[in-house]
Order: C-alpha cells, then structure tokens, then sequence
C-alpha cells in the first residue's frame, strides 16, 4: 500500500517536472556530474591541459568534471564514439587540439567537421615550428634554404600525415627538392633529428624543453598570427609564404546544445582559464593560453576548416 | 655527505616510506590479478596522487610500476595466466613447476630475480642516465631496423616443437598486426571501414584474451572430463612448503649467471625506446635457452627459465626511464604515464630535470631504492597470502580470472570493444593451444611487425646517399643475426635428419 501511495505522489511530481523540464533544465544546470572526453591517451599535452581545467571548472560550476580518455587516430576515434553521438544536454563536452576537428577527419575521410559540433571555445595554442638538430650544419631557416639547395632530397619527417602537405606546400614554394621520412609518435621528434635520420621536422610544440636545453633550434613558425611563445624572433611561413599550421586546444560539444548551457559552460570556460592552476599546468608544458569566446572560435575552426578543405582538395 | 642527507631527508621519512610501500603492496596486488597488468594499475592510481607532495607521488607510482611488474609472475605461475605479455616466458615453466608442487619456490626465484634486475637497473639509471642516454640517442631508425631483426629471430628460438607452427603462428600476428592506419599514407589495411581500429588491435586486450581466458577454458575443460571420469574436480595442484619448495645455495648458483644476464638484457633492451619489457623478457629467456646445455628442460619447470624472464622484465623498468629523464623521450608505456606524473606535479621530465630540481632527483632516486627493498620484502611475506589463490575452489577462481579479464580488456582496449577482442582471442588462443601452435610467437609477431615496418620504411628513405659502412652498429647486428638462423637452419637440418626422427614422431 505505502509503495501505491509514493506512486501517487510521484506520478504528478514527475509530470510537473517533465512539463518545466526544457525551462528548468537551463537554469539549473549542471545538476549532476559533466563528462569531459579526451580523445587522446592520459599523459600526453591535450590531456594535461584538459587534467588542469576541470577541477577549475568544477569549482564554478559545482558539479564534478570528469575526464574520459579515448585515445585513437589522431583523436577522430573519441569525437566520433562518444561526442557526436551523446545527447547536447552539455553533459557531455570534449576537450581536444583542433586537429582532431578539423584536418584529420578530412585526411580520414570522415563526415564530419566544426560545424558538425557547438564550439564552447579554445583555450590554449600549439606551438607549431619546423625545427632541427642543434648540431646541424645551419641554424637559421635561411642558412637551411640554403643548405636544402645544394643538397637535394633533404629529410623531413614527417610525424602525422597532417604536416605532409604543409611540407610539400613549403618545399615548392622554396623549389626544394625533399624526401619525407614518415614517423610515429610525438616521442621520436627528438631523438630522430638528433640522431641525424632526418634534417628537419615540424613539431606541434613538444620541441620547446629541447630548445632551451640546446638539443635543437626552431627555424621557422607556422603560427597563422603571432610570435612563438620561447623564440619570438624566428621567421613565419605566413608572412614569407602564407602557409600555416594553426592548431588550438579546444572545447567543444555535440551539435544543438541550448544557448542557456553553451553560456555556462563559456562562462565556466573563461573564467578556469584565468585559474592560477590552469596557468600554471600551461607555464609548466609551455604552451600559451589562448582563449576564444564560442561565437570566435566557432568562426575561426570554420574558416580553418573552409580553407584547409581548398588545400587539401588540390 | 650533504647528498645523503638529502637522499635520508627526503626519502627516507615515514610519510614516504608508507606511500612506497602502499605503492608496491597495491602493484603488487593488481599484478597477482590475472589479466591486469602495471599499466592498468598506474593509469587508475594518477589521479590517487593529486594530493601528495611530489617525492611521494612519484614513489607511489614508482612502487606501482614495479610491484605490478613482480606481482605478474604470480598468477603466471600458479594458474598460468600472465597479466602481460612480458610475463608470458615466466609461466612457460613457472606453471609446470606449480604442477609438480613447487610453485612457492618458483615464486622464491621469481622474486628474487625481480629483485635483483630492478636493484641493479636502477643504480644505472642513478649513475649513467647522461653517458647512456646519449648512447641510446645515436641508434637511429637504421640501427633500430637492425636491432627489430635479430631480436624477430628469437621467433625460431622460442617456436617449441614445430618450427613452421611456430612460424605460422608468428605470421598470424604479424599480419593481424597491420590493421589499421598505414603509416605513410594513411590507407586503411584490413579495418572493414571501423573506425575503432584506425590505431590497430588493442594489444592488451588482446594479449589477455589469447593468455588468461584461453588458459582459463582449457582448465576448465581439464576440470569437467576430470570429473566426469568419477574423479572429484579438485585442484590437480598442491602447495606444499616443505624441504623441495626450498630455495638452497645451489639453486641461487644456478641462476647467478642467469639474472645477470636477464638484467643485462632488460636493461639494454630498456633503454632502447620502444621496444619494451615483452621483448626483453623474451629475449633473455630465449637466450638463456640457447646458451643452456640442456635446452630441452626448459618449458618444463626449469627455475632458470623463470630467473631470465623476471630479471629482464623488472630491469626494463628502471632502465625505460634514462631517456626519460635524460632527454624527455618516454622509453615505455609506464615511462609515459610516469611522465604524466611529473607534470601533474608541476616537474618536466627531461634534460633541465636535474638541475632545475636536485632535491627532487636525489629524493626520487632514494625512493626508487627503496622500492626495490620494499618489494622483496612485500613479495617474500605476501607470497604466502597470494599463493592461497590456488586453494580457490575452480568455480570461483573461473569466474573471478573472466571477471577481471573483462574489466582489464574494458579499461585498456578502448570500451567495450576491447571486451570483444578480448572474447574473440579467448577463442583463438584456446585453438593455437589446442593445436599446439604457439601463442608466444604470436604474440611476439604482432608487437615487433609493427615496429619493424616501420623502422624499415623509414631506413629505406634514410639510407638513399649513404654508404653502407656508415651504419656499423647495424652490420654488427645483422652479422650476429645471420650466424642465429644458421645455427638454427643447422640444429633444424640436424633434427630432421637425424635420428631423433623417430621419437619424435613418436611422442
């Protein structure tokens, strides 16, 4: 009898809520934990950043944030598997480099693309850089142009079918003849130009501890906008061949999240970027933070991907 | 004098100790748990380490990873069921040695080898991390070729009976080895257009299928025809502590040599990165098999078996980490998550490492000796704990080493489709041994195939403009690597034609 009784209380206590449910749920959101998918391995760049922003947006949003690492070609496994498909209820959010988003589901021929998700932000930028061996016999990226002239077939290796076509663009606007070294694994960066296997190579930012320690020097930038963080003064491949590599971090969702949750969770966004913690973890694996509101990041990542589908189409 | 005080008042407080050694003593746990393995274990206990100061933290993780990697040679001599593939050697005659009621002695020798590797490794991380790791940073990708080459011929010395099942098996792996993503251009090989294969077969899950929950359903087969034939399904198996379980001097001469070597090869092998404490505890077993006068003992409950396999397995550790803190290159799976560690606590593995954070280091390298103290300590007083789970009642002990299996494929396979695998090798681990076609070659096939093409691709490409004598380091190896087939076409010739054919068809 108790138990028919609950029922007939709870029978129009759930209607009511079920009938306020899609105003209700924006105000009270989050009521329960977030979900923040990392489509790469624990340990690596895009994972420590994302490892630095939850517990900062835990505090503002006061529910927990936890993060799911789905590692997998380049990221495309985790977006496909568990952002695209989960509800856009804003408990479900992702936290990876644009290049999961953008360059790899083409070079994949996957379906999908920014537009394809709501962009909450971006909160950090990579390095990108064509860098080499300190023992090499050139240290500016005009003494290399140089150097690739008179030794045809230079190494480039390439980590990532991603940096191949930024190569090949380069090298023929250079009129250089190369060969690429094809790699795996952001690991082999360092040790393959210092062991002399490859000239030069394009690196997402690991290169920077390596920089300071004399191991290597950076040659070029491939920042569409901007000096590098470590070595402001290197030439940039935009401004001599308006050829870049831009690559943020960025946080983003399924398509059709409601204004009112993509608002809060931007608010949450900016304001754990400003974290004493966040800015640490950042300072600590030297990458800038970098942060774009939804609406700016949303028309960045789409005209990154407008122009990187021309690139790559050709 | 001042560096000992240091090393003594960072390492060696309470508070450190403690976190050590709870860090062995739950490595050591998940390790003994058929189907996990230490980078399940490290991966899961990160986040436990938010809280405490950096010297501890990474001490716990540092426990983890070795105590993981000891505990291991647990469930792979008693029940067969190695939680990685590195302790795959180690069941080959740690389980017959169980059989015949001297699992706690294969235990002994287990963790004593472990022991001993992993001390040892570990002052030549302390010492010589510079000097070697800029030894390790001249092996190129033409070295790396070489070196993948002659390390796929200890295939032939670990096929067991049947060279061509052997080596059948290990084709197996190879090509299941190759879905995925091709590496130069990015074609699919072999993914039917899944997208949860793009990065290959998941080798854990994998690994624990074909091992574990193999090895699990033939048990369990054994189990019902025994009971069926009227007999009571007990455990064939019995552990007995007396006067044959224990270890002499005689027994520590035999495997002197042995764990030398083991260490040897772990650690060389260990500093190479990539490769990994599988091949180094392969290679040091299939080595020591070949160097042995009696090579036929081996698989059958030779105690130097066990010793080679442990040694290097635990060496490869301590020795994965040089590059890592010389030079920031994670030279493992563990030495990666470890890197992860560091950052969290606000320390960049790599060169600056050690001058930036002297205090840091010295406490870092006190806690990792005394790990290795701990974890014989730990090991030779919970062995007695751990080797209870052979009186588990097999219905019990079935469902507790599928229920494990399950969660170790889930967390390190990517979901549920890592439990798929792992159900689809279960099956075919239980035919390779049905069969008799060995698992081990499999295994080893699709870890260094990958690897191999890789490193060979990218030599061709290096390679175009230089001379042959460039590459000394390479010839060394392919010389030694033509003098081990010929010595294996020569005892195989010799086998065939001799006149052991007729026992052999015999048996």
């Amino acid at each position: 009898m108790a138990m028919l009784k609950t029922l007939r209380l709870a029978v129009p206590a759930a209607l009511t809520v079920a009938l306020f449910a899609s105003g209700a749920a924006a105000q009270d959101y989050p009521d329960r934990p977030i979900t923040l998918v990392v489509p790469t391995a624990a340990g690596g760049g895009v994972d420590t950043q994302a490892r630095a922003l939850a517990p900062a947006m835990e505090e503002i949003l006061g529910q927990p944030v936890q993060v799911v690492n789905r590692g997998g070609a380049g990221g495309t496994v985790g977006i496909q598997s568990l952002v695209l498909p989960a509800d856009p209820d804003g408990y479900t959010i992702a936290a990876s480099a644009s290049v999961s988003l953008i360059e790899n589901p083409i070079l994949q021929g996957l379906a999908y693309g920014p537009e394809d998700l709501t962009i909450i932000g971006t909160t950090g930028q990579f390095q990108v850089a064509i860098v080499a061996s300190a023992d090499a016999p050139y240290d500016t990226w005009e003494d290399f142009v140089a150097y690739a002239r008179e030794n045809p077939n230079t190494r480039w290796y390439a980590l990532g079918q991603v940096t191949v076509p930024i190569m090949n663009a380069i090298a023929e606007a250079e009129g250089l003849e190369i060969a690429i070294v094809p790699g795996q694994g952001g690991a082999t960066l360092a040790p393959t130009l210092i062991a002399g296997d490859a000239d030069v190579s394009i690196s997402g930012g690991i290169h920077t501890p390596f920089v300071e320690s004399g191991d290597l020097v950076v040659l070029l930038s491939l920042l569409s906008t901007g000096d590098l963080m470590a070595t402001p003064d290197v030439p940039s491949a935009q401004e001599l061949y308006g050829i870049s590599m831009e690559n943020n971090l960025v946080i983003s969702g399924p398509a059709g999240m409601s204004d009112d949750v993509v608002a809060a969770l931007e608010a949450a966004v900016h304001t754990a970027t400003e974290s004493e913690r966040f800015i640490e973890t950042m300072d600590t694996i030297q990458f800038p933070v970098a942060y774009r509101s939804s609406a700016d990041a949303t028309q960045f990542l789409n005209d990154q991907a407008d122009s990187t589908r021309a690139v790559l189409a050709e | 004098m001042d560096t000992i005080a240091v090393v003594v008042g960072q390492s060696f407080t309470l508070y450190n100790v403690l976190f050590v050694a709870a860090g062995i003593f739950l490595g050591y746990v998940v390790g003994a748990i058929p189907g996990l393995g230490k980078v399940t274990a490290a991966a899961i206990a990160i986040p436990l380490t938010y809280a405490m100061n950096p010297v501890s933290a990474i001490g716990f993780l540092v426990g983890i990873a070795k105590g993981s990697t000891a505990g291991n040679a647990v469930s792979a001599i008693l029940i067969n069921t190695p939680g990685e593939p590195s302790s795959v050697p180690t069941a080959m005659d740690g389980y017959p040695l169980a059989r015949q009621g001297k699992g706690v002695k294969a235990m002994k020798i287990a963790i004593i080898a472990s022991t001993i590797g992993d001390f040892c490794a570990t002052w030549l991380l302390i010492f010589l991390t510079a000097p070697l790791a800029n030894v390790a940073v001249q092996i190129g990708k033409v070295e790396l070729a070489a070196i993948l080459i002659f390390a796929m011929t200890f295939i032939a010395a670990l096929s067991g009976k049947s060279l061509s099942k052997g080596l059948i098996s290990g084709m197996i792996g190879i090509i299941l080895a190759s879905v995925g993503l091709e590496i130069e251009t990015g074609t699919q090989r072999l993914t039917f257009g899944s997208l949860l294969v793009f990065d290959g077969l998941p080798l854990i899950a994998m690994a624990i299928g074909i091992v574990a929950v193999a090895e699990m359903v033939l048990q369990f087969e054994e189990q019902m025809s025994l009971r069926k034939g009227g007999e009571p399904g007990q455990k064939s198996l019995d552990l007995k502590t007396g006067e044959e379980n224990r270890v002499t001097g005689k027994d520590l001469a035999t495997v002197a040599p042995t764990i030398a070597r083991g260490t040897v090869v772990g650690g060389g092998i260990g500093l190479l990165p990539g490769l990994g404490a599988a091949i180094a505890s392969f290679a040091s077993y299939g080595l020591t098999r070949r160097l042995s006068k009696d090579p036929d003992s081996f698989g059958k409950g030779n105690i130097k078996g066990i010793a080679a396999a442990e040694s290097a397995d635990n060496a490869v550790i301590p020795s994965s980490l040089i590059t890592l803190f010389a030079l920031g290159i994670p030279g493992s799976v563990i030495a990666a998550i470890l890197a992860a560690g560091f950052t969290m606590h606000g320390i960049i593995p790599g060169p600056l490492m050690m001058r930036e954070n002297p205090e840091f280091m010295l406490g870092l390298f006190g806690s990792m000796l005394l790990a290795s103290v701990l974890m014989l300590l730990i090991g030779w007083i919970g062995m007695r704990l751990f080797a209870r789970v052979i009186t588990i009642p097999f219905t019990f002990l079935f469902s507790g080493v599928i229920f494990f299996s399950v969660v170790g494929a889930y967390l390190q396979g990517g979901g549920v489709f890592g439990v798929y695998i792992l159900v689809v090798f279960g099956i075919v681990g239980y035919f390779l041994k049905r069969f008799d076609f060995s698992f081990v070659t499999f295994i080893i096939g699709f870890i260094i195939g990958p690897q191999l093409e890789l490193a060979v691709r990218q030599s061709l490409i290096i390679v175009q403009g230089t001379s042959v004598w460039d590459y000394p380091v390479a010839i060394v190896f392919g010389i030694i690597t033509l003098g081990v087939i010929l010595r294996v076409t020569w005892s195989t010739v010799k086998r065939i034609t001799g006149p052991t054919l007729s026992e052999e068809l015999d048996s």
